[in-house]
């Protein structure tokens, strides 16, 4: 039967798509929280999203969040990617048969082919050591009577090297660092050979292929190939070949070490390998139009995300330590760049800068021909740029050079909350094949899934708990340490109470009051059978020792 | 139209969009919905929207007048993903086909509907959206779209004209198949 067509008003009226109060405020809350957790960095989880520290009344939205999921990308790079494919830390590659996982302080003897977890301690008590396989591709081989741990450092993956020598053979690092740790030096790498030896009187590292940062307190210092250093005077002093001779391997390193002070020599010689940019243009941003005059103002981590292709590299009204935050691959897994660099100035990892930090610049570099890495996701129809290890060079000479950063390393003692399984267990659910891919992220607030409260959510889709820890870093603004030992992937969201300074959204979700409890230590404990212990850990952190205004040109 | 300006300081421009989150989103949600028909849909268009704005990609039009862009973006945005999906024949809306309670003439009237809405200039969508869902006089439709009323009148009248003329033939063409 036809309808009536007569009164084309009223059949309009009749049949138009028109939404239920109800459904619309429930979908706009959805969206609401989905900007927020926005940060996720990419479809694979979650493009940026966008924490937002507990930091004033009301809620903000973070620019450039989406386009730090370029940078997120990277902490996920090797926080993520390498653990995620390969979760475990490593695997026994051979042994002499005596080496032994430490498990609640007994020892455990371990075979070839035996997987190790992130946190276990690794003892070699024989007379030949042995040699494992790290999940990203690096190769740790153990003298006797040696002992490490492997943990997630902020941006790597971290050797705490207890006792004993190892040689590592570093597999190229995506993004961030492997660092190797004793009581008293800092190694850090992106591909390379060296060993590190650590005794009761201090400790020595030489370097047999590639380049090693060394950090000793405040002191940093680069070796080469067939350098070394010792962190106490006192101990004795041998040639490289001499203190990798009890490798397995001498030989091939001793090769490996003649030709690697070769290539270096060579390099030297070839400037168009340095990583930098051809030409830099850096301006000062202009003032926003129509901005009501808040144009100078004091926000010292905005800026969008940059705009790569594959002969330009360009960032808009970037800040200084956004542009750190961005050539440092700053602040882990924690949102867009706007969002880790407030989060690493919040946690104290980047301190110091100048009276200008608020100034904005828009920079522009032209990158050497097919030196360009870097990828390109879309997430939400909005295309996101994340710069890899050769541009963030390129940005970190471009800092030096235009703005004469010096920047410094330091390891300090701080506070920081230890992840860890709650009495009863966790109560996790284990990401599978079907279930949402994104990053989940932090929101401050937004209605609750039943829409009777405003409450603050962390979730997760495709993560691991690094991850997790990453977002509760934001909530609680202390470095938050993956001690849970838990490997996997997973799905979770986590609802508790605003901070005391969210006050809700009276305009938009009007009536709906804001949750008081649980607060996230007791939400942590309750909905995933996790627990936040207090502590205190030497956290790397970056200070700016010396910077200066750029010329523009 | 698109051209990228500077605009607000980041965190200026996050301030602003919270602010034009919270006043405008109802209004794209329901021009959304009622294009698409589709919740999901009205979800999409309302987020994409405000995500290309975080990207700083900020249209000379939302600074002279951020309720009329959104408003257009919103329109312009659900015809392109109703177009895009009849391109590839899929299903018209997944929740329509999936209310058992509606009966199947007024679900057949409604997909006539939008499928003439789709068919229409998005000007046109625009007015008629307005008119229809959101009840506007011409006057106030005029203020927003910085139109004339008499503008805005012939348009409506040529606008109603063209959809019922769409609506007849998509209905008579539906009564021909069964």
């Amino acid at each position: 039967m036809k309808p009536e067509m007569k009164n084309i008003d009223e059949v309009v009226k009749r049949h138009m798509p028109s939404a239920s109060r109800g459904d619309m405020e429930s979908d706009i809350g959805h969206v609401f929280h989905q900007l927020q957790l926005r940060d996720l960095g990419a479809d694979y989880a979650a493009e940026e999203h966008v924490l937002t520290p507990p930091a004033g009344a009301n809620f903000r939205w973070r620019i450039g969040m989406v386009a730090a999921a370029a940078a997120v990308l990277l902490a996920v790079f090797i926080g993520t990617v390498v653990w995620r494919q390969s979760p475990s830390f490593g695997v026994v590659e051979n042994e002499d048969g005596s080496l032994y996982r430490v498990v609640e302080g007994k020892a455990q003897a371990i075979q070839q082919g035996t997987t190790l977890a992130v946190g276990e301690t690794v003892r070699s008590n024989g007379s030949a050591g042995g040699t494992l396989s790290l999940a990203d591709g690096s190769r740790v081989e153990m003298r006797s009577q040696s002992e490490f741990t492997v943990e997630r450092a902020n941006d790597g993956i971290r050797i705490r090297l207890i006792r004993g020598s190892i040689i590592v053979n570093a597999a190229k690092q995506f993004a961030g660092h492997l660092y190797v740790q004793t009581k008293d030096v800092i190694v850090s790498v992106v591909g390379t050979v060296f060993l590190v030896n650590a005794e009761e009187e201090g400790s020595r590292v030489a370097v047999i292929e590639g380049e090693v940062r060394v950090q000793q307190g405040t002191t940093t210092r680069n070796l080469l190939p067939g350098e070394q250093v010792a962190t106490n005077p006192k101990m004795e002093s041998l040639a490289v070949k001499e203190e990798i001779a009890w490798s397995r391997n001498a030989d091939v390193h001793v090769a490996l070490l003649q030709q690697s002070t070769i290539s270096i020599a060579d390099t030297s010689q070839k400037p168009e390998e340095r990583l930098a940019f051809e030409v830099v243009s850096i301006r000062s941003s202009r003032p926003p139009a129509g901005g009501g005059g808040r144009g100078g103002g004091g926000e010292p981590c905005t800026g969008g995300g940059p705009k790569i292709d594959p002969r330009r590299f360009a960032v808009t009204n970037a800040t200084l330590y956004n542009l750190i935050t961005t050539a440092y691959n700053l602040g882990g897994n924690n949102g867009g760049t706007a969002t880790r660099c407030a989060n690493a100035r919040a946690l104290g990892t980047l301190s110091g800068g100048p009276d200008w930090n608020s100034a904005r610049f828009d920079i522009e570099g032209v990158i050497p021909e097919g030196l360009a890495d870097y990828t390109v996701r879309t997430v939400g129809g909005v295309s996101v740029y994340e710069p890899g290890p050769k541009l963030q060079k390129m940005l970190q000479a471009m800092l030096a050079e235009r703005f004469n950063l010096v920047m410094r390393r330091d390891i300090k003692e701080m506070p920081v909350y230890a992840l860890t399984v709650a009495k009863n267990g966790p109560k996790l659910t284990p990401w599978k094949e079907g279930d949402p891919v994104n990053f989940g992220g932090y929101s401050e607030g937004g209605p609750s899934r039943d829409r009777t409260q405003l409450v603050s959510i962390i979730t997760g889709n495709k993560a691991p708990i690094a991850q997790l820890a990453g977002r509760l870093e934001i909530v609680t603004q202390r470095p938050v340490l993956d001690r849970s030992g838990i490997l996997g992937e997973f799905t979770f969201r986590l609802e508790f109470a605003p901070p005391p300074a969210f006050t809700g959204f009276p305009s938009l979700f009007p009536g709906i009051p804001v949750m008081t409890s649980p607060s996230v230590f007791k939400a942590l404990e309750e909905q995933l059978g996790l627990k936040l212990e207090a502590a205190t850990a030497p956290v790397e952190v970056l200070a700016i020792e010396r910077v200066e205004k750029p010329s523009e040109n | 139209v698109q051209a990228t300006v500077p605009s607000a300081s980041g965190e200026a421009l996050a301030q602003e969009l919270d602010q034009i989150f919270r006043e405008h989103a109802p209004l794209m949600y329901r021009t959304a919905f009622s294009v698409t028909g589709s919740r999901q849909d009205a979800e999409d268009v309302l987020q994409t929207i405000f995500l290309r704005l975080l990207q700083r990609e900020v249209p000379l039009e939302f600074r002279t007048s951020p309720k009329a862009y959104l408003y257009r973006a919103s329109v312009n945005l659900a015809l392109d993903i109703v177009r895009s999906r009849k391109r590839r024949n899929f299903s018209h809306d997944v929740e329509l086909l999936e209310a058992p309670a509606r009966a199947i003439e007024d679900d057949q009237i409604q997909r006539c509907l939008l499928d003439a809405f789709a068919r229409l200039r998005p000007k046109a969508v625009e007015i008629l959206i307005l008119h229809y869902e959101h009840n506007y006089s011409d006057a106030e439709i005029a203020k927003m779209l910085g139109k004339s009323r008499g503008t805005i009148a012939v348009t409506l009248y040529r606008a109603r004209g063209r959809l019922k003329r769409l609506m007849l033939r998509a209905i008579s063409s539906t009564g021909e198949k069964q």
